[in-house]
């Protein structure tokens, strides 16, 4: 497990190599000197491996780059933005990850009978709906035409609010910000402004968690362990929810972490769709004029971190739920 | 023979097939159903006055209608679907050949190498795309930037725009002719083939065959060729069929959310936006703004992905055996009471056959397909018409053959002068594969006929 974890952390920066000589060169057009300047400053002409070792110090150091399109420290937007991706994705995970093992669960518990059948039907539209159609479908009914949710972040009277010295952030997630608040006012505007990215994101990925879900329990469902406690009398709902959801909550959050990425690209695009100003913008803003190398490329090594820490954490929680790798786990 | 009846017995691949058929005759026929601008050719016509920014219902010159700027929607549809498959099956094919390359190569070195080379796949999985996409646009830009150009995004409706200081040289338009969403999209969809491929692969090395064909001195790279990347292609193709479809909808989405792509329908899409999204928009008002572009791309997918459940159905072994599955039985089993049943013709005394036929029983007590026991009933009340009549049905639609098969060979021995017994099991026996069987059978058929 650690093993897996590590050698999944060294790749991605050993790619992010190639990304250094033109991400300094190319973002300071200026004179020959000046460049040759930087060039020593960076120890630009060293072996590549050196190199590599002084972007890796640097961006330690806390030194990610400026930022010519925002203006500002790359690191510092970054990191001022997080609490929105943050909280989107949260709220998608904690609703897409129950609601797609439990509807597979039910799913393949009965394949082939109403629920079922509803289920496979439901997951057919999640799967090959695209989410920016989804959304947009989303945003003409809700918003445009019902008026019940909106884009954005928050009604621009209670950004007022958020940003008044009285609201003090404890966690930059406006919800959580507004329940600690006791602004509930606050909590309800951010949650009407979160439904509709919650709800396309988690859609799609809803419905592929729980076709494998329901996959793995129909493979589950012939296994000896089940019939031999289903021989010893144990009640349908009970073997279903004690004994089958724990032999596939394995492969489903192994599912879950091999589309961590696909998940947090879902989780850009729905944040540039509905105008949340998460990370995202900071990818957004630098396709918007001219080349921002500095700008792609900590969005680039700053998404990284976040999957892996998303993969790492559905790790911890598949060793909580199997037996199997808790132990592998503690004996290491 | 028996993949295709297969294929063709369930609706949805049909519909699929059908699908992806009217896609491919919009691509290839794009110019004679809608003939370009001849001064402004691509996939964008315009059929008014550029200054008429509001969209007109359909009429005419424009059979669905037109965008602001009067941009033909028609046309884009009809066009964007040669773009749209181009685009897909190049990403298809690029990632394939990379995938299935990569992981055959890994699973042939195995031990360490083979670990090594699929942590490095694994790690391309952590990559988010869209990150990819404009990053390598980012390179792009600073490598025109860098030869003298200058290069600005302006992403949307109009593309890139350049500007040269000097002529530009063969590399620099080049490079401004890269596609970055299809580079990134076959770079990071390839794992998932590498991953399948690999698995395959591992298992197979360890047949007799592969052995056998290393063993007498085949090189790592004939061995690969011939043996493990033909023998792993099938699953790696449902794959394949399925990123066709998924490779557009990405495409259109970057270029709709505007993170570059050059998808027509994407580009489509963002131009009438406003007209649904803005003050007063509502989906019914505008539908033709985006309603028929929308269609297009949720077809697409749609249609790639039944064509992939279709060849999964096909090409995955052990999807089709799901009757012996079920029983709880391996996968070797059916093949073992199958090649044991060729001799049932001829020696259908043998115990050893019987004891075959007996475990076929066995199996399919526990999930019988109702036609077959319609047919067993008319066997047992000797209604001999009938029953021929139901093993046919079977036969036609591919269904319990491993069943059917002992049943008719018993029959011939109760009614070994009947000729249309013959032909029946001459059926199902072709059908399962056994033509040579099935020959002699037939050729029974009509010697009795004859007579």
């Amino acid at each position: 497990m650690v093993l897996y974890a590590g050698v999944m952390l060294t790749p991605p920066e050993a790619r992010a190599q190639l990304y250094v000589p033109p991400g300094k060169d190319g973002t300071h057009p200026a004179t020959v000197s000046f460049i040759q300047r930087i060039i020593r400053d960076y120890h630009l002409d060293d072996p590549y491996p050196v190199q590599y070792g002084y972007w890796v110090k640097s961006l330690l150091q806390g030194n990610w780059g400026y930022s010519p399109t925002l203006r500002e420290d790359v690191l510092t937007s970054l990191l001022r933005r997080t609490p929105i991706t943050l909280e989107l994705a949260l709220y998608s995970l904690l609703s897409l990850v129950p609601i797609g093992i439990v509807c597979g669960l039910l799913a393949g518990w009965k394949p082939r009978q109403a629920f079922d059948n509803t289920f496979r039907s439901l997951a057919f539209f999640g799967t090959t709906m695209p989410p920016f159609i989804f959304s947009f479908v989303l945003l003409s009914l809700f918003y445009v035409s019902l008026g019940w949710f909106a884009p954005g972040r928050l009604d621009y009277s209670y950004s007022m609010v958020v940003n008044n010295d009285a609201f003090r952030s404890y966690t930059g997630m406006v919800t959580l910000d507004g329940l600690l608040n006791g602004r509930l006012d606050v909590f309800w505007n951010a949650v009407r402004h979160l439904v509709m990215p919650v709800l396309t994101l988690s859609m799609y990925h809803w419905a592929t968690l729980g076709r494998i879900t329901r996959a793995s329990i129909i493979a589950e469902r012939g296994k000896e362990h089940l019939i031999a406690a289903k021989a010893r009398g144990i009640p349908d709902r009970k073997l279903m929810w004690r004994h089958a959801l724990r032999s596939v909550l394995t492969p489903s959050l192994t599912s879950v972490a091999i589309s961590a990425a696909s998940i947090l690209t879902g989780v850009f695009v729905v944040e540039i769709i509905f105008g949340l100003k998460g990370i995202s913008y900071v990818l957004v803003s630098s396709v918007s004029v001219a080349p921002d190398a500095p700008a792609a490329l900590g969005f680039s090594v700053y998404s990284v971190i976040l999957i892996i820490t998303l993969m790492f954490l559905l790790d911890v929680a598949q060793a909580i739920a199997d037996p199997r790798v808790r132990d592998e786990v503690l004996k290491t | 023979m028996r993949g295709r009846r297969e294929f063709f017995a369930h609706w949805e691949n049909k519909l699929g097939l059908l699908l992806v058929f009217v896609f491919l005759v919009g691509a290839v026929f794009a110019p004679l159903i809608s003939p370009q601008d001849e001064k402004n050719p691509g996939a964008f016509k315009q059929v008014g006055r550029q200054t008429d920014l509001y969209p007109h219902p359909p009429s005419r010159d424009a059979i669905l209608g037109t965008l602001p700027s009067q941009y033909d929607v028609f046309h884009t549809l009809v066009w964007g679907m040669r773009s749209a498959m181009g685009f897909g099956l190049l990403v298809a094919v690029g990632s394939f050949m990379l995938g299935v390359f990569f992981g055959s190569v890994a699973g042939y070195a195995g031990g360490f190498v083979n670990s090594l080379m699929m942590r490095i796949a694994d790690a391309f999985l952590t990559f988010p795309t869209v990150a990819g996409v404009v990053f390598l646009q980012q390179l792009i830009g600073m490598s025109i930037n860098a030869m003298g150009g200058t290069f600005y995004f302006n992403i949307g409706t109009l593309g890139k725009i350049l500007y040269f200081a000097e002529e530009p040289t063969a590399f620099m338009t080049l490079l401004t002719k890269v596609d970055p969403v299809m580079i990134i999209l076959i770079l990071f969809s390839w794992v998932p083939y590498a991953r399948l491929v690999n698995s395959i692969v591992l298992t197979l090395k360890q047949t007799d065959y592969v052995q056998a064909a290393r063993a007498l001195g085949g090189s790592s790279l004939w061995v690969v060729r011939r043996h493990l990347i033909p023998n792993s292609i099938g699953p790696a193709l449902v794959l394949g069929a399925r990123d066709v479809g998924s490779a557009v909808i990405l495409q259109a989405t970057f270029t709709f959310i505007g993170l570059g792509g050059s998808s027509p329908w994407g580009i489509l899409l963002s131009m009438g936006r406003k007209f649904v999204l803005g003050t007063g928009g509502s989906l019914l008002t505008h539908w033709w703004v985006y309603l028929p572009v929308t269609l297009a791309v949720i077809l697409f997918g749609v249609a790639w992905n039944l064509v992939g459940d279709g060849l999964n159905d096909v090409l995955t072994p052990g999807s089709h055996s799901e009757l012996f599955m079920k029983a709880g039985e391996t996968e070797k089993e059916p093949a073992q009471t199958s090649s044991a049943k060729k001799p049932a013709l001829v020696a259908p005394t043998s115990p050893q056959v019987s004891q075959a036929i007996l475990r076929v029983r066995r199996v399919s007590e526990t999930d019988t397909d109702l036609v077959l026991l319609e047919a067993r009933k008319c066997v047992s009340v000797d209604d001999l018409p009938h029953a021929l009549n139901a093993y046919q049905y079977l036969i036609q639609h591919s269904r319990s053959i491993k069943d059917v098969l002992p049943d008719l060979a018993q029959l011939v021995k109760k009614h070994p002068r009947d000729p249309r017994v013959w032909q029946t099991l001459g059926d199902a026996l072709d059908c399962a594969g056994d033509s040579n069987h099935a020959a002699k059978s037939y050729e029974q058929a009509r010697k009795l006929m004859q007579q």
